[in-house]
């Protein structure tokens, strides 16, 4: 057989090899992608009918329940009360649940897709607020905004 | 997602391709010293298996970071070119060590000093250009001696044109080329000792 034969069917041999080593990693790759494709079918699903119920540290909260801020929850934002200040989210301002919410991971906080619901979207009524590191207080408006239910309880 | 200050999807393959060129080299190493056709022969299978091994490593070096990327909702498909860069690099590392680096009977101990100093010049090379010299996170700075690649979190726009990003294959080839001095030189000198040994003989 001549040298340049060889050559070839060796380079026909590594060829193969690198094709078949990629073709396994690819398909396992594909096995990967379609199950992470399902999780987040499910997370939609999740989001599209959230559960009637949220259960949080041996409470439970349902949608259209009155609730009430029973500590300090920082601040909504303007982008939240379409209002160009901040006000504090401070005991005794009142709203309805109108959904739960799942958190979700940013650059800085990655957030466990597992976990239990914990944040609820609230259509607070129209009340007085605190401004923000003001001793000022305003009317706003109904507005929706989402908080944290460790921060709520329901008004029976 | 860094480790230190190298991009993950970087990290891998780099210390993939330091594992194969210690296990390439070594191998290639008791390959030259073995008589027997047969022990050749099998130390050269490992060799290729090592390299055929090599994406299957990167890939599991990086699933972590990805399986941890995918719990938070992104889906990060590494490229295959990617996985087998080391694979590819480190078998024209072998034959520049070997052309840059000739073996000799007389100065065995020297050469491989020469070549162990060559692999980690390059390997150096390699990390200082895959390193973000600017706040992971805020911004990048990548390439030495020249930054090929860089962006800014203070994004600043004049005239259409964005001051705070860019890129620049000339610094990028710059900076490959910048290893050759310094590479030849090390030949130049190995080369010269061979000389002097063989004329004093």
């Amino acid at each position: 057989m001549s040298d340049a034969r060889k050559i070839l069917g060796w380079l026909g041999i590594a060829i193969g090899l690198i094709g078949v080593v990629t073709i396994v990693m690819e398909r396992r790759a594909a096995i990967r992608q379609r199950e992470f494709l399902a999780v987040q079918a499910a997370r939609f699903r999740d989001r599209q009918q959230p559960p009637a119920l949220i259960a949080w540290e041996g409470r439970t909260f349902r949608m259209g329940d009155r609730v009430r801020i029973a500590k300090w929850a920082g601040t909504f934002k303007p982008e939240e009360t379409r209002h160009p200040v901040e006000v504090d989210a401070r005991s005794g301002q009142t709203g309805v649940i109108v959904r739960g919410e799942r958190r979700t991971s940013t650059r800085y906080l990655r957030i466990d897709p597992n976990e239990p619901m914990q944040i609820v979207l609230v259509r607070w009524s129209p009340q007085k607020w605190k401004v923000n590191l003001q001793e000022r207080w305003i009317e706003l408006p109904e507005f929706e905004a989402t908080i944290h239910v460790s921060h709520l309880e329901v008004v029976r | 997602m860094y480790v230190w200050r190298v991009p993950v999807l970087l990290f891998a393959p780099l210390v993939t391709t330091a594992l194969l060129l210690a296990v390439a080299a070594t191998l290639l190493a008791w390959r030259r010293s073995a008589a027997a056709p047969a022990v050749r022969g099998a130390l050269l299978a490992l060799v290729l298996i090592a390299h055929l091994a090599a994406p299957v490593v990167t890939s599991a070096l990086l699933e972590p970071f990805l399986a941890r990327e995918r719990a938070s909702g992104d889906f990060i498909h590494p490229s295959v070119l990617l996985l087998w860069s080391p694979a590819l690099l480190v078998p024209l590392l072998l034959v520049l060590a070997d052309r840059l680096f000739p073996h000799s009977e007389t100065r065995a101990a020297s050469l491989l000093k020469y070549r162990a100093a060559f692999f980690a010049a390059v390997l150096t090379f390699a990390f200082l250009n895959v390193t973000n010299w600017c706040s992971p996170g805020w911004c990048e700075r990548f390439g030495f001696p020249l930054p090929y690649s860089w962006w800014s979190d203070a994004i600043l726009i004049f005239d259409g044109r964005n001051m705070s990003a860019g890129n620049s294959v000339v610094a990028f080839l710059f900076n490959i080329t910048a290893l050759a001095p310094v590479v030849l030189a090390m030949s130049r000198t190995f080369r010269r000792g061979e000389r002097s040994i063989l004329r004093h003989e």
